[in-house]
């Protein structure tokens, strides 16, 4: 094992996937800067390039350019607000109010040694995962992921704590958006008013982008300020403190990994899930809660530290057995298809090097991310200080086309105005955005496990020892909400006394 | 969700190689029209109305997400047809949505001027549209065929770690309790498979749906969660080598080249449900094709199935589906009209098995 985790590190080191990784590399810095035009639609439209090429040249190309993504998209939400990817919404939540305090140096140099540190433990998760990979994926099935998905609908509570009913009636306004499309028991069109373009449901990135960045572009147009613009610092130095908060911090980081690479394998939950569920975690350990969502350090490192690390968790079912975890994995399946490899045993063993490439690739492209980056931080901070009737225009028509860029569809477009429109009113009456997404994300994954859970097993499903595992966490984090919960009534009514 | 064409929509997992002797057959008869052409009036006939698709370009959709197994096909060919038919350029359009309804519906309607073409996934557009299923507003038949690119034969798996071997271990099975097909969508190819199966084994077969794709099915059949499931020669290899799955029949009257241990199921059952066997066979050998919309004019049509029999049997894109590990099993234009008429004129019991996987 030893012997093909350095031949596959010497491949990696190459002169030629160097190179490819490198434009991989370039190329996934702008797409994930963009909103919406993400890893995914990158990856597609790039794959037909790397037909003919030698495996690992492959996946140093694809590969790098996916793990790049998900950090430059971690940028633009700092800076704007607006999610570069669906799985950055989460950065959002505490990295922007830090750009609006004038921190967005410190913000985006935290954001970016976490998305390193994470990395490196999804792909360090993945590298220790293999001689056991396979029992592994094999023992969960639609009852574990039904159980999990329970988790991440949970956790709406705790991310809506202080407002809790406003939390749940917008996390039940996201599980019927969630119902919209063809139900996957019957094949029955539910809500789709006779439109072909609702069949297979809202789109995630267009609610994602419409949801978190309409209201910010809006605010922008209305105050006519800069991002930054009624910041008492204008600290744009901070990139060195941002990048300590990260080692200061490292419980938070840790664990956002852990989870992120945790969740990743669960086929289609992945990121967009487990940012939520990192940040609902850093939030309930931290001692601060209160500080979350308004600019809490701990939030953005929780975001930043489980966003790459759910790409090495992503990689292992499909390695395993062929089953990608999420868009992006299925677009390197079929670069796996392509170049003649064939994910299943095979990879365990006479392709063990190219499995033990794709681990340091993963690696190496954060480094190089980081040390591209770097330089850049400081101009890019500086953005916040632009007047926004500058910025607006650009934001408007980067939007628009990460909408449309997806599906090549208009419909998107409509369904990103409609996003925005609810985000706008979501923040101009104080309710939390959060819920709604979890609940349109995790809706129709829990309906599908519940159903396929009991069509298996009946209802012996209930009683799989991972399921009652699982139950048991369910209810930990339950009674510690709920714990939480009285504990801060009743601080508050002592103080008020 | 794609519920209609999913089955062949998912990850495709080609590892099959391009079949040489089809080949071979195609490229001497192309190679020989050319030679007799240059020397007929006819020739220049054909080269003034080819002359409309200099300096355009010309679309083709793929009624999928970039990415997929469409995509490459519809890559590949657009790649190689566009130099070949002349035309300034042949770009790929991805226009997803429906399960490929949504861009097949558009094309139905389009002008037909040549400009707009389609990877059509056939067996799904023939199904959906006997079956009745809703949002089809196309007769498959009516489009102007240009020619097949694949059309694998479907393979029923078992699971790997269970103790199906033959027939008679699904029966003793169906004995004692149901037996699990699992399907990727209600109205898939899968789907309908399933349902054939279970009225060949007394009813004693339950279609498994929920699952998002055929990945997700074969992770399921390898756990041993599922008796059996059903998808193209290409994916149920994969699958194998992947130790998800275990294949045993071909859903059809003849066997696989090459692989002997994989048996028709025609082999197995009742001689009355032979129709059954022979249909589902002729909807699934329509696999993947490009059609333009109908009444495309004569000429056009013409240069459109030419270039396209010139490219499926250039070396290039020969060496290139090989290269890929696509698999391709091209037919002309008219060979592949015959094939969807084939299909589309199923036996009564047939549709109502159809109709009856569409909920109708």
């Amino acid at each position: 094992m030893f012997d093909a985790a350095m031949t596959g590190l010497l491949d990696v080191l190459s002169p030629h996937s160097m190179g490819l990784m490198l434009i991989g590399i370039l190329i996934g810095f702008v797409v994930g800067v963009l909103p919406g035009i993400g890893g995914p639609v990158a990856m597609a439209l790039m794959l037909p390039f790397t037909f003919g090429m030698e495996p690992i040249h492959v996946f140093a190309f694809l590969l790098g350019m996916k793990v790049v993504t998900s950090t430059t998209g971690d940028i633009t939400a700092v800076l704007f607000g607006i999610p570069g990817e669906a799985t950055s919404a989460a950065t959002v939540l505490d990295g922007h109010p830090m750009a609006r305090k004038g921190q967005a140096g410190r913000a985006l140099g935290a954001v970016l040694m976490s998305s390193l540190v994470g990395a490196i433990i999804g792909a360090v998760v993945l590298a220790l995962s293999i001689p056991i990979i396979r029992p592994i994926v094999l023992a969960f099935g639609p009852p574990e992921f039904f159980m999990l998905t329970v988790v991440g609908l949970i956790f709406m509570a705790s991310l809506s704590r202080g407002q809790m009913l406003k939390g749940m009636i917008m996390g039940c306004a996201g599980l019927l958006i969630a119902l919209i499309g063809i139900d996957p028991q019957a094949g029955v069109p539910r809500y789709v008013f006779g439109q072909l373009e609702l069949w297979e449901g809202l789109g995630l990135v267009p609610i994602v982008i419409g949801l978190f960045g309409g209201p910010e572009i809006v605010q922008l147009m209305l105050s006519k300020e800069s991002i930054a613009g009624k910041a008492v610092s204008r600290n744009i130095d901070g990139v060195w403190q941002g990048m300590l908060d990260t080692f200061r911090h490292w419980k938070v980081v840790a664990w956002a990994g852990a989870i992120g690479s945790a969740i990743g394998v669960i086929p289609g939950v992945g990121g967009s899930v487990s940012q939520f569920i990192a940040y609902g975690q850093a939030k309930q350990m931290s001692k601060t809660p209160e500080e979350f969502g308004k600019g809490s350090i701990e939030g953005l490192l929780a975001a930043g530290g489980n966003n790459n690390a759910k790409d090495g968790g992503s990689l292992v079912p499909m390695i395993a057995i062929g089953l990608p975890g999420s868009v992006s994995t299925a677009i390197l399946l079929n670069a796996f298809l392509i170049s003649g490899l064939n994910p299943g045993p095979e990879m365990l063993t006479t392709h063990l090097d190219v499995t033990f490439s794709m681990v340091w690739i993963m690696i190496i492209a954060n480094i190089i991310v980081v040390i591209l980056a770097l330089p850049l931080l400081k101009p890019l901070a500086r953005l916040t200080f632009t007047e926004g009737p500058i910025l607006v225009p650009f934001l408007l028509v980067l939007t628009v086309l990460g909408a449309y860029a997806e599906n090549n569809s208009m419909f998107d477009v409509w369904v990103m105005l409609g996003a925005a429109a609810v985000g706008i009113v979501c923040l101009r009456f104080n309710w939390p955005r959060v819920p709604l997404l979890l609940g349109a994300v995790l809706g129709d994954l829990c309906e599908r496990y519940l159903f396929l859970s009991t069509s298996l097993y009946g209802w012996s499903w209930i009683q799989r020892p991972l399921v009652i595992l699982l139950g048991m966490i369910i209810v930990a984090i339950l009674f510690k909400t709920v714990w939480d919960v009285r504990k801060s009534i009743r601080r508050s009514s002592e103080v008020r006394a | 969700m794609s519920k209609f064409f999913s089955g062949r929509t998912g990850v495709s997992r080609a590892i099959v190689t391009a079949k040489g002797p089809r080949m071979q057959k195609l490229a001497l008869p192309a190679s020989m029209a050319l030679v007799v052409a240059a020397a007929s009036p006819v020739y220049a006939q054909d080269a003034a109305s080819c002359e409309f698709f200099k300096n355009k370009t010309v679309e083709l959709i793929v009624p999928f997400s970039p990415g997929g197994g469409f995509d490459i096909y519809g890559r590949m060919v657009a790649k190689h047809m566009g130099p070949e038919l002349g035309a300034a350029n042949m770009i790929v359009r991805n226009q997803p949505g429906a399960g490929g309804l949504l861009g097949t519906n558009q094309t139905w309607a389009a002008k037909p001027d040549g400009l707009r073409i389609q990877v059509m996934s056939v067996s799904g557009m023939v199904t959906s549209e006997l079956g009745g299923a809703e949002g089809v507003s196309f007769k498959t038949g009516e489009f102007s065929w240009i020619g097949r690119i694949t059309g694998e034969p479907d393979v029923i798996s078992v699971s790997p770690t269970g103790s199906i071997r033959t027939i008679d271990d699904l029966k003793k099975i169906g004995a004692e309790r149901k037996i699990r097909y699992g399907s990727s969508g209600v109205g898939d190819i899968d789907y309908i498979e399933g349902n054939l199966m279970s009225m060949m084994l007394d009813d004693k077969v339950d279609v498994v749906t929920g699952f998002s794709n055929s990945s997700e099915v074969y992770s399921s059949l390898g756990r041993g969660e599922l008796d059996l499931f059903s998808t193209s020669l290409s994916s149920a290899i994969s699958a194998q080598k992947a130790e998800t799955a275990n294949m045993l029949w071909t859903f059809s009257t003849k066997g696989v080249e090459g692989m002997p241990e994989i048996k028709p199921l025609a082999d197995f059952v009742d001689a009355k449900f032979l129709p059954l066997i022979k249909v589902q066979e002729a909807v699934v050998a329509a696999g993947r094709a490009i059609a333009g919309p109908p009444k495309l004019p004569e000429d056009r049509l013409k240069c459109l199935r030419d270039a396209y029999d010139r490219t499926v049997a250039s070396e290039a894109f020969v060496a290139e589906s090989k290269q890929l590990n696509r698999p391709v099993q091209p037919l002309t234009g008219a060979e592949m009209a015959a094939v969807v008429e084939e299909a589309t004129r199923a036996p009564q019991e047939y549709v109502d098995v159809l109709r009856k996987s569409f909920g109708k």
